[in-house]
Parts: C-alpha cells; structure tokens; sequence
C-alpha cells in the first residue's frame, strides 16, 4: 500500500513535470525497462484526462443552467424593447434647463412704472462687483448654455440637450428629478452603456450627437454612431461599448437603415450633463420622464423640463425669470409671471402671481435666465473643441 | 464586478460567478449567427470556451491581459473558424476542440482517439468514487484548488495530510480499474 501510493505520488509528479531532470530521466529509464510501470503511467495519465472530462461535463451542467436563466431574462428583456420600439405616441419633449445668464444690476431704475415689463439683459461681463453667476443661483449652473435642438429629418423626434459648464451636478440628482431609477452615473469619455432592458445609458464624450441610432440585426442590437456598430447588451454594470467588426453583420446592419421591422428601438431624447470631469448623456425612453397624464411640464432641482405642446403653446417668446430673494423662478410670459412650482405638472396649474410686492421685487431683485436654443450642430462642435 | 474579482471567485471555487460573465454571450452569439452558425453552436462553443477560460484562469501564471469579453471572443471566433474549416471527416466537437487547446497550454498531450474509452470509464468510475475522495480529486486537479484549502475544507490536520488523502483516493480509483479495461483500451 504505502509502495503503491508512493508510485502514485511519484508518477504524478512525473506527469506534472515536478520531477528534478535528473529523476526524470531516471523515471524514464526505469519506464522503458518495465512495461508494467509504463502502464501505470498510461492509467495515470488517463486518469487526470479523465477528472478533467468529469470536470467540464460538471462545469457544462452548471453552464447549461447558467444560459436557460440567461436566455429567459434576454427574452424578456427583449419583448420589452421591441414594445417600446412599436409603441408609437412617444411624446415630444424639450429639456430646458434654466441657465443663468445674469444681469447684475439687471433692472434699470426707471423701470418699476413703465408698463414695458421687458427685463434688458446684459451679457455678464466679469467684473469685481457682480457675483458668480454661483452665488447668485445656486441650484443651477454658470455657464450659459441651454438649449433645445431639432435633430432634423432623420429622426421625427426632438432632441434636446442641456449642457452646463464648471459646476459640478450630482448626477445621481440629475436622474432623481426624473425618477428614473437611480443607477451609475459617473462621468467619463470612454464610450460605455448600462442597458437594463428598457432604458439604454450612454456614457462619454465620444458620441456623435448627429447619429445615434440603435439597429438590429438577429438578437443582437447595436448602437449606431459615428459609422461604427456597438454591441449592446443587457447589463447590470456599466459596460464598455465593444465594436461590431464582424462584417457580415455590419452589411446586414447597414442595410437595415430605417425600413423593416428593425430597429429604431428607442427614439431618445439626449438629456447632456457637462462638468468639469467630463460629459455625462443619457438616451432616455421619452415616457419614462413625462410619464403620466397630462404632464407638460416638470422642475426640479434647477431642470426645467417642457413638452414640446406647451413650448409652442408659450409661444416661444417666454423669459424664465429667478427671483433672488426668494429663490423663485417664474415663467414670464407677456406681461404675466407664472410660478413654476416643484411638483406641478400642468401649465394651468401655474399660478399667476398678483401679489403686488413680488410684483414690484421682479423690477428690481430678478435674474433673467437665458434659454440660448442650439443645434446639435452647434452642440456637437462645442464638444469636439473641448 | 470586475474582470479580477471574477477571477477571483473563480479560483476560489465559485462557479456561479459564471453567471456574470455570461452577459458576454450575445456578443458570441451574433457573432456565430453572423458567420453560419446558429445559437446552438454559439452555445455549445461560447461554453466551451468558459471552461477554457476558467481552466486558463485557474493556472497560477495566469494574468489576465484582455478583457474577458475580449479573452471569450477571441477564443470563440478560433474555435468556430477552425471548427468551420475543420474537415468534416474528423468531425470533432467542440468540446474536444476545447480541450485540445487546454491539453497544449498544460503540456500534456492529447491522446490518441482510441484511448478516449478507457478515459471514459474512469470518468464512470470517478463519478462513483464516493466522499470525500471525488471531491478532494475534483477540488485539487480540476478546481486547482490548493493543498491547504482542502485540508482547511475537510478538516485535515495540515496540506501534508490532505496530500497523501489525496493520493490515496487516486489509488482506489486505480484499482477500480480493472485489468481487462487496461488491455481492451491500451497499448
């Protein structure tokens, strides 16, 4: 027994290469004099074969495990997409976000009694006495930028795009005043997604605002842009976008432009977040954020939301006004003021304000925020340039 | 989860963590759909191709150099090209494809075809080998799992003991060999 187990000590380690050179070539001497040894050596060798064999068919029982489970939540997964892709009737949505474009000493003093109500705006222009356009609206970012984009021909849907420069926005309170779900978030230029199976996350500056499309082709569904296919698939982490190189596929996908049952899976609205770690963009399923009824608008946390009905409605000649002191910002529309108020969703449920205090403070306390309308053109070479 | 902390787990005997890096899937798939292949075949070799991973990743000089996404597509598309170009004669699947390329990386040879039958008897045998043999076999030479771990594991006194247990469960395997299956199969 004890001679027996330590041949079987002795072959493995032959086996294993562990044997010093010169015990080796001993073994092996003694191998070719004794045929019995060397059929010990051919079971033996067999027999790791064999653990491996019983390995991968144990490790292949848990895989084929594994993959059902995986096949029934892709499936699912996309029977979701394919319903968001044929629903239709996703509204049309305009993301303002209210920037401060700020006038100091904004109101002039012969103002107050003139029935002209028109704010004049002056561009800031940095100087020792006026504040940061920080410290004078907080919630909201410094740099002029807001802006709402038609994407054109290409795409019946509005995009629009918000970016705010050098002031750092939690984006996680970003997602929050959407109430999407509360996921990733972190800025960063590689190109990467998070898919759940309804919503598609993009991350990073490489995108091409102008061609963002998503495309079938089999199971399989891609992000379409700058004349490259990514692979998307659903994840629970974020995931760098991997290039289709496949070339079969990518004729297959190309030839899929716009007709067929294929594609055009989300009609997104890019809602763009800029800070100084980088750009932070989501692709969101429209409904997801004007979900309900009869929403027109949303405002939270320094974003304005508005459907594209009340845009036009207000007739596009509209001011969104801060009021300093009490940190209040107010639709103006002609010569009216409208509260815009956390949590209302309709423009009627906008209140006039009468009081006449307030009234007078608008002449002399306000800041009137810029709502500077871009094109993605303009966005996108915004960009490029950074 | 990381590519490291799935290799971790991996070495560490967990092979549920599987289940995350099956999210690379699709990717195989569309790419054997896309080449002539159906999901089937994407299965049968995107599987393959994690038990080459995970023997790959349990090799102590293992580094992880790619992304495993990466490692997986590049190991899916040599096998499916080589399994298209392979002539249909030889036919092998996919599987012995797999462990050719794991037999070259652990230097032992594979053996000719008419040695697979002795194999798999002892596979059978293996399978009734009984507790705690099978799986101090199992843990050690497939799970690569260390001496000390199994000792730790089973109780054993030290890696030393858990050693020779070891040796003596392959012993009784041998002997569950008998010599009429050596002669019928070898040489």
């Amino acid at each position: 027994m004890k001679d027996e187990l330590e041949q079987i000590a002795l072959i493995e380690q032959y086996l294993k290469e562990e044997l010093y050179p010169s015990d080796k070539r001993a073994f092996e001497n003694q191998i070719e004099q004794d045929p019995g040894l060397a059929e010990d050596v051919a079971i033996q060798r067999e027999m790791y074969m064999a653990i491996q064999n019983v390995g991968d068919a144990e490790l292949q029982n848990q895989l084929d495990a594994i993959h059902n489970n995986f096949e029934a939540r892709r499936s699912k997964g996309v029977s979701r997409i394919r319903k968001f892709g044929y629903g239709g009737g996703i509204v049309v949505f305009l993301i303002l976000t209210v920037v401060v474009m700020y006038f100091g000493d904004v109101v002039p003093k012969k103002a107050p009694h003139s029935n002209d109500h028109k704010i004049t705006h002056h561009q800031l222009d940095h100087t020792d006495t006026i504040p940061t356009p920080r410290e004078v609206a907080t919630p909201i970012s410094s740099e002029p930028t807001h802006l709402l984009e038609d994407t054109g021909a290409s795409n019946s849907v509005k995009r629009s795009i918000n970016t705010e420069e050098n002031v750092v926005i939690d984006s996680h309170k970003v997602l929050h005043s959407f109430d999407l779900p509360v996921s990733i978030a972190t800025p960063q230029h590689t190109p990467s997604y998070y898919f759940d199976g309804e919503t598609l996350w993009l991350y990073g500056v490489e995108f091409d605002l102008r061609q963002i499309e998503i495309r079938k082709h089999q199971t399989a569904m891609y992000l379409f842009n700058k004349n490259k296919y990514y692979l998307i698939e659903k994840t629970d982490s974020k995931h760098p976008l991997t290039q289709a190189k496949n070339m079969r596929a990518l004729e297959t996908l190309s030839r899929a432009t716009g007709t067929g049952p294929s594609i055009k899976v989300m009609k997104p609205s890019i809602y763009i977040h800029h800070d100084p770690n980088g750009l932070v963009f989501h692709v969101i399923e429209v409904e997801d954020i004007l979900d309900e009824r009869n929403t027109q608008y949303k405002f939270r946390n320094g974003e304005l939301i508005i459907t594209e009905n009340l845009f036009k409605k207000l007739g596009e000649h509209f001011d969104i006004i801060h009021l300093e002191e009490y940190d209040r910002y107010y639709i103006k529309v002609k010569k009216n003021y409208y509260l815009i108020e956390e949590g209302a969703h309709n423009f009627t449920e906008l209140t006039k304000e009468t009081n006449p205090e307030i009234m007078a403070l608008f002449k002399t306390n306000s800041t009137q925020l810029q709502l500077r309308y871009l094109t993605l053109e303009d966005i996108y070479n915004q960009y490029e340039s950074n | 989860m990381s590519d490291e902390e799935i290799i971790n787990k991996l070495r560490q005997g967990d092979q549920q963590v599987f289940a995350k890096i099956y999210d690379h899937f699709p990717m195989i798939c569309s790419m054997i759909i896309s080449n002539s292949g159906n999901e089937d075949d994407a299965k049968d070799i995107f599987q393959n191709a994690l038990i080459v991973f995970y023997k790959k990743a349990l090799q102590p000089e293992f580094k992880l150099t790619a992304k495993i996404g990466t490692y997986l597509y590049s190991v899916c598309h040599k096998m499916w090209l080589k399994k298209l170009t392979r002539d249909p004669l030889v036919n092998m699947t996919s599987l012995e494809l797999a462990q050719e390329i794991i037999s070259r990386d652990q230097g032992f040879e594979l053996k000719s075809k008419s040695q697979i039958p002795l194999r798999e008897f002892i596979a059978e045998k293996l399978k009734t080998l009984g507790e705690p043999c099978k799986s101090i076999i199992m843990m050690h030479e497939y799970e690569k799992r260390s001496m000390e771990e199994i000792a730790t594991h089973f109780e054993y006194a030290n890696a030393k003991t858990a050693r020779q247990q070891k040796y003596k469960c392959l012993l009784r395997l041998k002997k569950l060999i008998p010599a009429t299956a050596k002669s019928t199969y070898l040489g």
